[in-house]
């Protein structure tokens, strides 16, 4: 009895002992530790070593056809529309169309637009394509379809292109098993104005493009069919390529991916060393820039590979900040500097406008010869902790 | 009671095997000071030791397991094992802040085993923890947040055993594998979510070797030849130094990284330890204790220079017990009753300011059957000061003990 007591007592004693104990992070005894157990930041300011402007990978799938010409650059486009129903096959096709509907112009928008449209003879994909290719012999017919012209278009028209009926004839229908649609070529003819046009992937459904057909059935009756389902892509070129040798400036030409490098040495940073934090600051030349009501107004800064790759999924994107009469595009810049630090050779950052895709905005940057304070410049934060 | 006996012995290796050997770290809390060396250094005896201010050098006796020298184990007559359980209380006080922490510690696992009781021989075998590092450190301010962690200690296996070469001398030999893993982690928060919080992780992975040498002499008496010395025996014990192996590995992580930033090898000296004590029975149920114990940390390397924060360590410490008259006849007359003091100077010099600490120390011994005993001790000290930007402990710990005989390995005399 006595010895049940006794352990019962030594329990009770633990279980009071037990409670009201700590168990996080305090700072009893913080005045204990070594300096060199606390995080020492440092920061390091370094301007561009090199700049340069170069053309990317072809363009992503677009939320917009691009079509047109200005004086520095053409868009041309090719789409496929889906395969014609059979229930339509044997009936007297009295007419075809292709309806777009504009979401976005570049230039003068009261610029006349004109386009010819030619069949596509080859196939081609829409990661692949590019003008050249596009351009090269028996691509496409040289001989035009249709050449269709408007005085000017506006930002929400749709526009009626006619195109040949035996042509879309010869596309076949949902039950051939030979494929012989190569879609339509639409080669801009205008010289001011680059129009884009909702896609096949548009989110309104009352604006994605149309192939139009209208039969007579056995009985008389006009009937219409559409297909609004397809492929597309449209390619673009500049007709000036002399930014290449314009080291003053770094040139970020949405559309074609032009798009400008800039190079760093961040090697006075130690092996090792966690980045926490790296901004990079690019100077606009609002001079040389050329933006629209449409222009997404950031960057996107992209990681860049020892071989000189652009890893597109390793990006940040820019703002712009105005301090004073300069524009600067501020990014975060941390995760490239990590990767630098850990052992990437090449420290270079690939600027792209953040509608690269969808647009043919200008963004020209100071680069690494010019004045200092217009010059990229990164500022680092880091520490070394081993 | 041979069936309680016989579960003690199963349990408690398997205890030592699961709380010794797991390489598994978890962060609790504690003072700081296990931050330097290799943490919080624990000298346990046994809880018999442990409870008479830990002096125990030149104590030899049937019924414990010496755990500080091991030519105390030369006149255990059946096999014992010991094991047990300590659970402390810190409240830390560093003059602007406190916190109160707990913690519960494997005390460790030996076995006896009586070879030759003429000769004195028996072998040991023993696993117990030598350090502990457990502390949970935070610093704040407007930008950052600074979480530091520490964890795990080093841990030693040991074989040996005693040998009585000649009447009233005992030896012993112990050689220690000494093991572990000490884990220190910084995390460093920012406020700014723009920053990247960054996490440091440093690992060392300790391994080496060592030898305790003991000796006890129970002849006293007869060198001097005094009647009145008769009970008076003497110990002295040291542990060679050794030169650990340390293999460091440092992984520092960011939201955007994981990077081994340092992988290397290197020594860390584990110092020559020594102590001597002194024993004395009188009345048959009464025993002193004295001891004095020192280790050489003050020229100790580690990774080739020696640390601001580590000096020479020397513990003094006295001790009394009273054992129960052999006419015992109800529950709290069999009782052992165990009262001591204990001082030492830590191998800790802080901020050029050394931590001492101050213990008192009790225990009862519990008989639970024949040659079997459960010892509670009770600590409660303090360790260091709130000058020099330090931090004062006040500590109580609570130990429980088993420690039983089985008559295994022995011939029995047939008629």
């Amino acid at each position: 009895m006595k010895q049940r007591f006794l352990l019962s007592s030594i329990l009770v004693l633990l279980v009071i002992t037990l409670i009201r104990c700590s168990e996080d992070p305090n700072p009893v005894g913080a005045g204990l530790l070594p300096a060199s157990d606390s995080i020492r930041l440092d920061t390091l300011t370094v301007t561009a070593t090199g700049s340069s402007s170069e053309t990317a990978i072809p363009l992503a799938l677009s939320s917009r056809i691009l079509i047109g010409n200005t004086p520095e650059m053409e868009a041309w486009a090719v789409m496929r529309f889906g395969p014609i129903p059979d229930s339509i096959l044997f009936l007297p096709m009295l007419s075809a169309e292709i309806n777009l509907r504009t979401v976005y112009h570049f230039g003068d928008s009261l610029a006349a637009f004109s386009v010819d449209v030619h069949q596509v003879l080859q196939e081609w994909g829409t990661d692949s394509l590019t003008i050249d290719s596009l351009q090269a012999p028996g691509f496409y017919d040289l001989t035009s379809l249709t050449q269709a012209a408007f005085p000017s278009v506006g930002d929400t028209e749709t526009i009626s292109i006619p195109v040949d009926t035996n042509m879309v004839r010869s596309w076949g229908t949902y039950s051939d098993t030979v494929f012989t649609n190569y879609g339509l070529l639409l080669r801009p003819t205008n010289t001011n104005v680059i129009k884009g046009f909702a896609p096949f992937i548009a989110a309104d459904a009352t604006q994605l493009p149309q192939l139009l057909m209208t039969f007579q059935d056995s009985a008389g009756n006009i009937d219409t069919a559409i297909v609004n389902a397809g492929t597309y892509r449209y390619v673009t070129r500049l007709k000036n390529t002399t930014w290449a040798s314009d080291s003053v400036r770094m040139y970020v030409r949405n559309g074609v991916a032009y798009r400008g490098v800039v190079a760093f040495d961040v090697s006075s940073i130690p092996l090792h060393a966690a980045i926490h934090k790296a901004t990079l600051q690019l100077t606009l030349d609002p001079t040389q820039s050329e933006f629209n009501s449409y222009t997404v107004d950031s960057t996107l800064s992209i990681f860049v590979t020892d071989d000189g790759t652009f890893i597109n999924s390793i990006n940040e994107i820019g703002e712009p900040q105005q301090p004073g009469d300069q524009r600067i595009y501020e990014s975060p810049a941390g995760q490239f500097v990590q990767r630098w630090v850990r052992g990437t050779a090449l420290q270079k950052i690939a600027i792209a406008g953040y509608g690269e895709s969808n647009a043919v905005d200008l963004f020209v940057f100071y680069g690494a010869a010019a004045s200092p304070e217009l010059k990229p410049k990164l500022t680092i934060i880091y520490s070394l902790m081993q | 009671m041979k069936k309680a006996h016989r579960s003690i012995l199963i349990v408690l290796p398997l205890l030592s095997i699961m709380l010794v050997g797991s390489p598994s770290l978890t962060y609790a809390n504690g003072p700081t000071f296990s931050r330097f060396g290799v943490g919080d250094l624990l000298r346990r005896g046994n809880s018999r030791i442990d409870a008479m201010g830990g002096a125990g050098i030149a104590l030899v006796g049937d019924g414990f397991i010496n755990g500080l020298n091991p030519a105390g184990l030369s006149k255990i007559s059946l096999t014992r094992i010991s094991g047990g359980f300590e659970y402390s209380s810190f409240y830390s006080n560093d003059g602007l802040h406190s916190s109160r922490y707990s913690r519960g510690t494997f005390e460790g696992v030996a076995f006896a085993i009586p070879i030759a009781k003429s000769l004195g021989i028996t072998m040991l075998m023993e696993s117990s923890p030598l350090s502990n590092v457990d502390y949970a450190i935070e610093e704040k301010d407007t930008a950052l947040t600074q979480d530091f962690y520490g964890a795990g200690g080093l841990s030693l296996l040991s074989i040996g055993g005693s040998v009585s070469p000649l009447k009233n001398l005992s030896l012993g030999l112990k050689l220690n594998y000494v093991f572990g893993r000490i884990e220190q982690v910084g995390k460093f928060t920012f406020v700014d979510p723009s920053f990247t919080d960054s996490q440091i992780d440093r690992s060392d992975y300790y391994s080496g070797f060592t030898f305790t040498l003991g000796s006890i002499y129970e002849g006293v008496g007869d060198l001097f030849n005094s009647s009145s010395l008769d009970s008076l025996s003497v110990g002295f014990v040291l542990t060679t130094p050794a030169v650990l192996s340390v293999t460091h590995e440092s992984i520092l992580t960011t939201s955007a990284s994981f990077d081994t930033t340092q992988s290397a090898s290197g020594k860390v000296d584990l110092p020559l330890a020594f102590g001597v004590g002194a024993s004395y029975v009188f009345a048959d149920r009464y025993s002193i204790t004295a001891d004095a114990f020192l280790q050489n940390w003050g020229t100790a390397k580690f990774f080739g220079s020696h640390p601001a924060e580590i000096r020479n360590s020397t513990r003094v410490a006295l001790g009394f017990e009273a054992m129960p008259s052999r006419e015992a006849r109800t529950f709290w007359s069999a009782l052992v009753y165990r009262a001591g003091i204990y001082y030492n100077s830590t191998y800790y010099k802080i901020n050029g300011q050394p931590i001492d600490e101050w213990f008192v120390t009790g225990g009862l011994g519990i008989p639970i059957g024949p040659g079997a005993r459960m010892n509670v001790g009770l600590h409660a000290g303090i360790r260091g000061t709130t000058s020099a930007n330090l931090q004062r402990d006040t500590i109580i710990r609570l130990s429980v003990s088993l420690s039983a005989s089985e008559a295994w390995f022995l011939k029995i005399e047939e008629d």
